[in-house]
């Protein structure tokens, strides 16, 4: 077996991090993210508070401690990332297989339903869409399945294109299996590759555009701590206290460096021939 | 070539209806405009008025029916927040939009076409190595965030460049540099990708071993026939530039469609959400199109029909 690369293996690090933070937040967390403390708004970097205790990163206009918030805003990035690139891929890859599979107008119909899709900017339909539904976490997810799901279907449809002329799917077919098992037991094991380099790559798509949207006010709600509203806090004090701004905007581009990488990663590993399908 | 064209066209007409018809839903899922238009004590008789006003009283199909018939006239009513015709808004915002989304372009495609060829050329040096080191930053770093570090650098710190606003070509700096990082990460990557495939072909040795120099090999032979992918991504990144416009815009306070649009959104004034996604669809269709028929000029191979 290969050695891994240095930056999959850095990818898995920081992801490491992030995921213990999520889910022990409560216990590595100096403070309780939404505990103010008026008397200490806008501590620079380690400050001393009210009880004696250390502000590591400083603390926001309300007194918040943001090395706890950006620990918690773990939480609304990965719960954001996995719901969204999940349902996406739960609308999207049925939507292509049936564009594959099922006939002509089923190919047009997905076909044209997703360019349609992909052709407004994604932060604009997101934002429209989410100023209907309301800021929240699950809104989010809906959000970005409404629309990303067109980037699951293209590539699953493309992959199907090749699949349906392999000769255990036109055994399949002329032996009599029916359509639906063929696709669930034979076709859609043999695009897992491709499609989890694409799913990976969503997640580092879902950590950006979630946090653009909080950054917006229309992501995540606003008593929830997050990388987004914090920049967006830290935007209206930038003059005054940097600190607001740098460390969450560190810990989004960490976050996605560290996807992208292991999409990457993933990506050489898989055989070579699907390349031309991802780029 | 004239009936891909015209095929062509008409997959835009599909997509800008199918755009509306989504809009035309989302509005109706967004409830009852009045209760944000009218004061709270207004009585039911204002209520009504205004709703006949808006044409909101009638039934559903006819109200999708003339909302479509607007669309195609170019006319989609006045904008609920300014009482002026929400196309004329768009219109008059949509030049800023375009200044920094072409200034991005630029700035991007001059930075990454050399750098993605000296990559290319210095393969697995620490010339290769910096370039994507910041073709990394540029492809991770949250737009929003890249510009708050510059306006904290230049703006607040050095008192350089100004923050905001659009009064002379000091002002175009840095929104188009934030904006353009993330596009010249991507064309590099293509570009030193498509160089290399290029320059390992038969024909860049032989023309090599004929004694040709190096940079009529590079720029005469090697680009030229790189630079269909180069294109394709740059076509590909236009989506990704307008709807970085639509963050770049409110943080830099650009005067374009973007920021226009998440105003719009804010304020939920629907005439000048759907004239903002119009114009931005639309705009993201054409230079698509434009893209693809010049990719189908610079490489005969490539047919169009």
């Amino acid at each position: 077996m290969r050695r891994m690369p240095t930056k999959a293996l850095l990818g898995i690090a920081v992801l490491a991090v992030v995921v213990v933070c999520a889910l022990l937040a409560p216990l590595i967390a100096p403070y309780d993210p939404n505990d103010q403390d008026i008397l200490n708004s806008l501590a620079p970097p380690l400050t001393r508070g009210a009880e004696g205790g250390l502000h590591l990163l400083g603390t926001d206009r309300l007194g918040q401690d943001i090395m706890s918030r950006i620990i918690y805003g773990t939480r609304v990035s990965l719960i954001v990332a996995f719901g969204a690139a999940g349902a996406s891929a739960l609308v999207g890859v049925p939507l292509g297989l049936a564009a594959g599979f099922l006939g002509r107008v089923a190919e047009s119909a997905v076909l044209v339903l997703a360019d349609m899709i992909l052709s407004i900017p994604f932060i604009l339909l997101a934002l429209v869409v989410m100023s209907v539904l309301g800021a929240s976490l699950f809104n989010l997810v809906i959000a970005f399945a409404m629309v990303r799901w067109a980037q699951f279907a293209r590539v699953a449809y493309a992959l199907s294109l090749e699949l349906r002329e392999r000769e255990y799917v036109l055994a399949c077919r002329a032996g009599g299996v029916s359509m639906p098992r063929t696709l669930l037991v034979h076709v859609l094991p043999n695009m897992l590759g491709p499609l989890t380099v694409i799913f990976t790559l969503e997640l580092a798509f879902a950590v950006l555009m979630e946090s653009g949207l909080s950054f917006l006010g229309l992501g995540a709600p606003p008593e929830t701590p997050s990388w987004g509203g914090m920049l967006q806090e830290g935007r209206d004090e930038l003059d005054t206290a940097w600190w607001l701004t740098a460390a969450p905007g560190l810990a989004i581009m960490a976050t996605v460096i560290a996807w992208n990488f292991i999409g990457d990663w993933v990506r050489d590993r898989l055989d070579p021939r699907t390349q031309g399908v991802l780029r | 070539m004239l009936t891909y064209l015209v095929r062509r066209s008409l997959l835009v007409v599909v997509t800008i209806w199918g755009v509306m018809t989504i809009l035309f839903g989302l509005q109706h899922l967004s409830g009852d405009p009045t209760l944000l238009l009218l004061p709270s004590d207004a009585t039911e008789e204002m209520r009504r008025t205004l709703l006949h006003q808006l044409g909101l009283d009638r039934s559903l199909p006819v109200q999708y029916l003339a909302f479509l018939g607007h669309t195609l006239t170019g006319n989609l009513g006045l904008s609920w927040k300014f009482n002026q015709p929400a196309f004329g808004i768009v219109a008059s915002a949509f030049p800023a939009t375009l200044e920094l989304t072409g200034a991005a372009l630029v700035l991007a495609l001059a930075v990454a076409i050399p750098l993605g060829i000296l990559a290319a050329l210095h393969r697995d040096t620490w010339i290769d190595t910096m370039a994507s080191s910041i073709a990394v930053l540029g492809q991770s770093m949250p737009v929003y965030w890249s510009g708050l570090l510059l306006i904290l650098l230049f703006s607040t710190t050095l008192r350089l460049l100004p923050s905001m606003g659009a009064e002379g070509l000091a002002a175009l700096i840095l929104p188009a540099v934030t904006l353009g990082f993330n596009t010249m990460a991507r064309i590099e990557r293509i570009t030193r990708a498509s160089m290399l495939e290029v320059l390992g072909q038969d024909f860049i040795r032989t023309i090599r071993a004929k004694g040709m120099p190096e940079h009529l090999v590079l720029f005469r032979h090697g680009l030229r026939n790189a630079a269909v992918p180069i294109v394709s991504m740059v076509g590909l990144q236009l989506g990704g530039l307008l709807g970085g416009a639509v963050i770049i815009e409110t943080v830099f306070a650009w005067p374009g469609v973007g920021r226009l649009a998440v105003n719009a959104v804010y304020a939920r004034d629907f005439p000048l959400v759907h004239a903002a996604c119009l114009v931005v669809t639309l705009t993201f269709c054409l230079v698509n199109m434009l893209v693809d028929v010049l990719c189908a000029g610079l490489n005969p191979q490539i047919r169009l029909e």
